[in-house]
């Protein structure tokens, strides 16, 4: 009885303290962001400096995956937390415009970014891309990617895949990938191409990242990853960009100010912050190489950067994968977990 | 693959790790048992072992045994070894704490000699013998924390590319898979883990026990070097590479204000959810008191339910049901933790509680009236009754400082945790930031455990100083 007295006093009284001391500061913008803490932070802090404007960010992790911050937003519709959301591809945030839950704000970053990147309707803007490679050992670098698919289909035929590897396409943009492959090519190629890569052995890992480690301490030749990991591995691997029909793979950040925003104003100079020019030079500039997409000039970004972004002009537009996409996660969400 | 088949694989796993774990930790008991002169170098390990979080582990061993443990042919062994280390200090202490039977040995063998006729009957009335006497039971109970702990793993199964039913949900979820239909598809996988835990207690109900010491076992080459690989991997490697790496940065690392507020919110959020999770158990252990055990034992085996799901299950339900008011405090955070850590707590409150049973604190409050020496005899009693709730909250606390998912999923902006942070950079392979913070998440984990010995030493000395005053 003692005990139970005891448990309900101590849990009462550690209730009624996380209650007082634990309530959210009401003037803080929130930020939800998908894309690396490591490139993100350094954006962000620089932000709240400037401009005094106080943040607080929830951060993508391994653990929930960008879907984590979409669903996130989607159970908290009814009383939303986050005021901008910074997603790391564009998938996600077509999700949300669909389901109504963006706010559209057209501001000088709507402004400047090409139409090819953006909504018309300014529900969100991209920026600061990156782009589908291949990995590969030093071995492979000099092949191109139409040789590399060559490749792959020659060891798919002969069931002998385990040196290839690829991301769990459930999620991420491995699903963007398939997605494209899917508006490309159409379901059944894209249904009998994964049933053939699982039967031929092709190793399927966690993430890019696992891709790259993979590649880079050479227990696979060659995968597929992100321009932005491969430039992680450093000499250890070597990248070349991945061509599907001709199209290269790009995949934009994405900002999107959400519904119901409690911080409108302070989301709208974020939000101009991040589709600025000195932004998008500084995510070229930093350890993930981002390609800039708005009026950024050649000579300013690292030559490896320049090289990538000479690609654009081929990226298969976005638009294209918007109907595709939820077509692609219900077969996905069969075909993966066997349900 | 399908869940069943990947519950299926995590279920052998498991089964194997917590085994193996039981086996080499059979020689830690003595050590950890008297905590004095060399065994006192054990009772640390142990300690650590508990304290470094499985993302050092993931982190140590991914960046140091690239080759080996992302290689096919390796990464199933590799997982293995790991698993082991990751259970083998829970197990110890539970089978270092949990008091033999009153049964001794000696009697338990003459038990098995008397149906002697047929091999079959002999092994029966052996495992019988040893059921009914207890000596099982702390085995048992070991068996099962360490079984719910590997089962239930996720960051080391998911990163060395293994199967398991965690990672299935974690995949359906981040999939988009509509949450209800990925909490549906947990009940084989609960009811699995409830039906070991249900064992493992009914065996401990059978088997009141009384506390002497374990003899120290003669050492065995080959146990000793499968202890020494486990720890070595799961303590050692990442340790060393936490000091080399990080002991230099430490300051640095805290001189950030972001991680600062982290690491407070990580101990507050620690420190509650055991606290809580203890007091908890303690009300709803079987054998705190005497006499409608078999009604305590249901309410406890229901109340771990909740837990048995697994860190994930459990934030995507609390995300649902604190969708309203609470949302933008830390409670559901808190609520999800303490129902993760409770099975545990449960488990070890049941094992600890048997002390409170035992004689000896009745035999110090006899002798402390017959003898006119009621202080002293106040304090050896504090001394074996307080020792369980240090203990209970001294293994709880790391536990879930170590805490990715629900920190990830439930922690308001304003309040996260370090290891949200850590889990993200760790991502990006190694700094010295990274391995700064992250030892000092494993310092913060270490300091409760020496709450127990500490206490210990204080009340021991204020015992034999209150008998010299007499």
């Amino acid at each position: 009885m003692k005990t139970t007295r005891t448990s309900f006093v101590v849990g009462g009284a550690a209730v009624a303290a996380w209650l007082w001391f634990g309530g959210r500061p009401a003037d803080a913008l929130v930020v939800y962001c998908a894309h690396d803490v490591t490139l993100a932070e350094p954006i962000l802090d620089a932000f709240a400096a400037r401009t005094g404007i106080r943040l607080q960010v929830v951060y993508d992790t391994e653990a929930t995956k960008t879907l984590g911050l979409v669903e996130r937003i989607v159970t908290e519709q009814e009383a939303p937390r986050c005021d901008v959301l910074w997603c790391n591809e564009p998938l996600g945030v077509m999700q949300l415009q669909d389901l109504g839950l963006l706010q559209p704000y057209r501001g000088p970053g709507f402004m400047r970014m090409p139409a090819a990147w953006k909504d018309p309707d300014a529900h969100w803007v991209g920026f600061a891309a990156r782009l589908r490679v291949w990995i590969t050992d030093q071995d492979l670098a000099s092949l191109s990617s139409p040789d590399l698919d060559a490749l792959v289909a020659r060891d798919t035929a002969a069931a002998s895949l385990a040196e290839f590897a690829i991301a769990v396409p459930l999620f991420g943009t491995t699903r963007f990938h398939v997605t494209a492959l899917w508006a490309l090519r159409g379901e059944e190629w894209v249904r009998a191409w994964l049933r053939d890569l699982r039967g031929a052995g092709a190793r399927f890992v966690r993430g890019n990242a696992a891709v790259k480690d993979l590649v880079a301490a050479g227990v696979a030749r060659l995968g597929w990853t992100d321009s932005d990991d491969a430039a992680a591995a450093g000499d250890a691997a070597a990248s070349t960009p991945v061509e599907v029909d001709g199209f290269a793979l790009c995949i934009p950040n994405a900002v999107a100010l959400v519904r119901g925003a409690r911080h409108e104003r302070e989301a709208r100079a974020l939000v101009d912050w991040l589709l600025s020019a000195a932004t998008e030079l500084a995510l070229a500039r930093g350890a993930g190489q981002q390609i800039p997409l708005g009026d950024v000039a050649d000579h300013d970004l690292p030559p490896a950067v320049a090289k990538l972004r000479a690609r654009l002009p081929h990226a298969l537009p976005l638009e294209r994968l918007r109907a595709a996409h939820a077509r692609v996660l219900a077969w996905l969400q069969a075909e993966w977990l066997d349900r | 693959m399908s869940l069943a088949d990947a519950t299926w694989q995590a279920a052998c796993r498991a089964s194997l790790a917590s085994l193996l774990g039981v086996l080499l930790a059979w020689p830690l008991r003595h050590a950890l048992w008297s905590m004095r002169g060399h065994t006192g170098g054990v009772a640390v390990g142990v300690a650590l072992a508990i304290a470094v979080p499985p993302l050092a582990v993931a982190y140590a061993a991914t960046a140091l045994l690239p080759h080996l443990a992302l290689a096919p042919a390796f990464s199933p062994w590799c997982l293995l070894v790991l698993l082991v280390g990751r259970v083998l200090p829970f197990v110890a202490l539970i089978l270092a704490l949990v008091p033999p039977p009153p049964l001794s040995g000696t009697a338990a063998h003459t038990l098995t000699l008397l149906p002697a006729n047929a091999p079959l009957r002999r092994l029966r009335s052996h495992v019988c013998g040893r059921l009914r006497s207890g000596s099982a039971s702390g085995g048992m109970l070991a068996f099962a924390a360490g079984f719910v702990l590997a089962f239930q793993d996720f960051e080391l199964t998911a990163r060395l590319g293994a199967s398991s039913w965690t990672v299935w949900l974690f995949d359906a979820q981040a999939g988009g898979v509509d949450v209800a239909a990925v909490l549906r598809q947990c009940v084989g996988p609960v009811a699995l883990t409830l039906s070991v835990l249900a064992l493992a207690v009914l065996a401990g109900i059978a088997a009141p026990g009384q506390r002497t010491p374990p003899r120290m076992p003669r050492p065995r080459p080959i146990r000793w070097l499968g202890l020494g690989a486990c720890l070595g991997l799961t303590v050692v490697v990442p340790l060393a590479l936490l000091l080399l790496d990080g002991a230099t940065h430490v300051g640095a690392a805290l001189r950030s204000a972001a991680a600062r507020n982290e690491l407070a919110w990580s101990l507050a959020y620690a420190t509650t959810a055991a606290a809580v999770a203890g007091l908890t158990a303690q009300g709803l252990s079987p054998r705190t008191a005497r006499g409608g055990s078999w009604l305590r034992t249901t309410t406890m085996l229901l109340a771990c339910t909740p837990g048995l799901g697994g860190s994930l299950v459990l934030a995507l339900v609390t995300r649902q049901l604190a969708a309203g008011s609470f949302a933008d405090t830390p409670l559901p955070a808190l609520f999800a933790l303490t129902l993760w850590i409770l099975p545990y707590a449960l488990l070890l409150r049941h094992a600890l509680t048997r002390d409170e049973t035992a004689p000896g604190p009745r035999a110090a409050t006899m002798l402390g009236h017959l003898e006119g020496r009621t202080g002293a005899a106040d304090a050896i009693v504090r001394a074996l009754r307080g020792r369980p709730r240090l203990w209970t909250f001294a293994v709880l606390m790391p536990l879930s400082l170590q805490d990715v998912v629900v920190g990830s999923i439930l922690a308001p902006p304003h309040a996260p945790p370090l290891t949200v942070r850590l889990h993200n950079l760790a991502h990006y392979g190694h700094s010295h930031t990274v391995s700064a913070q992250m030892l000092v998440l494993a310092a913060a984990g270490v300091l409760p455990l020496l709450l127990p010995w500490a206490a210990d030493g204080r009340r021991l000395v204020a015992a034999r100083r209150s008998l010299r005053r007499r």
